[in-house]
């Protein structure tokens, strides 16, 4: 029914079209790399050093303790010393200071008092990440500072018991031991890079309709399923060409280290094009012009795709619907696959049920197209 | 196959696009061996005509037959026994000569010998032996017809289709192609070709008129040039702008053409309308430099033809 020899030298010829314009086939095997190496940089940056500013209206020996000890962190920086609330209010204004530390007067005889004393914290919300980093770790520190005086002060009373906690709270992240966000993120942009390629796809069937070609071909013997499948091949191939750049990138610039297979990895990856080419392919039976196809493929792989990969949102968070149309799209699944397999060493047991999807999802389309695809007009 | 069975047939065959009937009520049949030349202007639905007849569009209305298969019913088996070279340059410009030939021998599922032999019949036929790792698209406008041409003779076709083969070709490559046409026509197979030249339709064995989708004259090329009612007379005037209006308002001038410096009048009798001009011309102090009976050559039986249909549409002379 099949006549390999035809499949083969479609493929042979989609090959030809592919590599002979050098200019495109380099950007379609660097172009996963570039993305990763722009959008690397904004995803793996850990939020250190944020700058803040102290309002010190006590002007105590308590006060200028508290103040000193929020130096020795590199998650802030001590960065101005407003003198009233109009300068407050200048320098989150101008974004000098992310968040601003007011001491009131009477801070420290409230302290030895034993009663609460108040510390405010005014925060500049419009970036919300920043905001919550310098929130939590001006938190972290005032806790800290007010059990070492409560101690103290428990010990002047006389109190001599053990002044420890009752619980003693070890938390040990596995994997990724130090909680480096890049360790976490940029597996995961592998995943969501490696759908670039997939906009070349859209392509095949495009360009053969502008050229012309495509109506010669119709008007042959050659048999749907052939063309589809001698299309597909080697856009996967070449995709497939694009993953030991990606994943030398990730190891060597920015330092995460591989911990599974490789071949594993590649195998999986030559599935995750597949399902992502099927679909770009099933998108140019129905766009018509070069310009178009990308753009709509664009717009599943780089936009949907991306937003739904959990890569920025927990897949967790999501409205059924919403999670629904991320399982719809492969990076979902592969984004959980690279970063199992790069950052715990998964096994093909561990990600089987993602494998499975990504295949399903790349025969559906497959089908679809051959069947959606007709030697006419 | 009935052997006096036409080959192609066709029967109120109707194709349209949007609110154009590009194709109108077609009434065609072909018989084996033929060279049948569907000639008209730009927009007359030559290609429609073509894309309906190779089964990749489908009709509105109305059938056509290939070789006794149903274009719509049985495409697959028309396109094993045709070959379609399409108006706009439909080949791989990225890939060499010989990288056509054999991706379109892959394609007809030729192997063995048979392929060898017959890759190497085209390139000789088609004279592309010295550009075969030419990319096609560094080939010469005229060449590139050839390869396309030799890419659908490689299956041995039954019927091939051409659409506007030599728009855009230079006259001695032109010649070349119809040689190889010819030769093509000599070994039997049934050719089917679209064309704007007149004098290439003076070439095939029978034409059809086409304009607006409708098929308005089909016959042998001499009985198409004696279709024109009236004699014809080619005259030379001095002042071309001025004579024009002044013979076609003439009695028993059926109609005036301009071709180049002369002027091809139709007269229901010439020899009456002939003095009739002298003494008009010599009125507006015209000179005439020649004035001859001539024979209707294809151009002017074609465009009588097109403004005696536009007249009975009630279109008005264009």
């Amino acid at each position: 029914m099949i006549n390999w020899r035809r499949v083969l030298s479609i493929m042979r010829k989609e090959w030809w079209h592919i590599t002979r314009d050098k200019m495109s086939f380099i950007l379609l095997l660097i172009s996963p790399v570039l993305v990763l190496i722009t959008m690397g940089y904004a995803f793996s940056v850990d939020i250190t050093n944020v700058g803040i500013g102290v309002l010190d209206q006590d002007l105590s020996l308590t006060s200028r303790q508290y103040v000193n000890q929020l130096r020795s962190t590199d998650a802030l920086r001590l960065e101005s010393f407003p003198e009233n609330l109009e300068d407050v209010d200048r320098l989150l204004m101008r974004g000098d200071v992310k968040a601003v530390i007011i001491i009131p007067k009477g801070f420290a005889r409230d302290l030895l008092a034993g009663d609460t004393a108040a510390v405010q914290v005014i925060v500049d919300g419009t970036d919300p990440n920043t905001a919550g980093h310098a929130i939590q770790h001006v938190g972290a520190h005032t806790e800290n500072f007010a059990t070492t005086q409560m101690k103290a002060q428990l010990r002047q009373t006389g109190y001599t018991a053990s002044l420890e906690a009752p619980i003693d709270l070890r938390i040990r992240p596995w994997y990724n031991p130090s909680l480096r966000y890049t360790v976490s993120m940029i597996p995961a942009l592998v995943g969501v890079v490696l759908a670039v390629p997939a906009m070349a796809a859209s392509l095949a069937l495009s360009r053969e309709r502008e050229w012309g070609t495509l109506e010669g071909l119709i008007a042959t013997p050659i048999r749907r399923f052939e063309l589809i499948l001698g299309k597909l091949v080697p856009y996967v191939l070449a995709g497939l060409l694009s993953v030991p750049l990606c994943l030398l990138t990730a190891v060597y610039l920015y330092n995460v280290a591989f911990k599974g297979s490789v071949m594993l990895y590649l195998l999986l990856s030559l599935v995750f094009l597949f399902a992502t080419m099927s679909i770009s392919m099933f998108l140019s039976v129905f766009i018509k012009s070069q310009q178009a196809a990308i753009m709509a493929s664009m717009m599943i792989f780089l936009f949907a795709g991306f937003f739904l990969s959990g890569l920025l949102m927990p897949f967790a968070l999501m409205g059924p619907l919403l999670k629904l149309e991320a399982l719809m799209m492969p990076t979902t699944h592969f984004v959980i696959i690279s970063r199992s397999i790069f950052i715990k060493g998964a096994g093909f047991a561990e990600v089987r049920g993602f494998a499975f999807a990504l295949l399903g999802i790349g025969i559906l389309f497959f089908v679809l197209t051959s069947l959606m695809f007709k030697k006419k007009l | 196959m009935n052997p006096d069975q036409p080959i192609i047939e066709t029967e109120n065959l109707t194709r349209s696009f949007k609110n154009v009937v590009a194709v109108d009520k077609l009434n065609l049949q072909i018989s084996k061996g033929e060279i049948f030349g569907l000639v008209g202007p730009d927009g007359a639905g030559k290609s429609t005509t073509i894309r309906l007849l190779v089964a990749i569009l489908d009709p509105d209305s109305g059938w056509a037959r290939v070789g006794g298969y149903d274009t719509v019913r049985e495409p697959e088996p028309i396109k094993r026994r045709i070959g379609y070279m399409a108006q706009q340059f439909n080949l791989y410009g990225d890939l060499s000569v010989w990288e056509n030939l054999n991706f379109f021998a892959d394609v007809f599922e030729m192997t063995g010998q048979e392929r060898q032999d017959r890759i190497q019949r085209l390139l000789d036929f088609a004279r592309l032996n010295e550009f075969r790792d030419r990319r096609a698209a560094h080939l010469s406008g005229g060449m590139q017809k050839k390869l396309a041409l030799a890419c659908t003779l490689i299956h041995t076709p039954d019927i091939i289709y051409l659409d506007e083969p030599t728009t855009g070709v230079d006259p001695v490559s032109r010649r070349e192609f119809w040689d190889i046409l010819t030769e093509l026509h000599l070994d039997g197979i049934t050719l089917f070709i679209s064309t704007p030249y007149m004098d290439e339709a003076e070439r095939c064995s029978r034409v059809g008129l086409m304009n607006k989708g409708k098929l308005i004259v089909c016959d042998r090329p001499e009985k198409v040039k004696k279709m024109v009612s009236g004699e014809l007379i080619a005259l030379w005037p001095s002042d071309m702008r001025r004579a024009l209006p002044l013979i076609a308002g003439l009695e028993g001038v059926l109609e005036v053409q301009t071709y180049g410096d002369q002027l091809r009048i139709f007269a229901a009798d010439a020899a009456a309308v002939k003095p009739l001009i002298r003494d008009i011309l010599s009125a507006a102090l015209i000179d005439i430099l020649d004035m001859r009976l001539t024979q209707p050559r294809m151009e002017e039986a074609f465009i009588s033809l097109i403004q005696r249909q536009r007249v009975e549409t009630g279109e008005g002379q264009a």
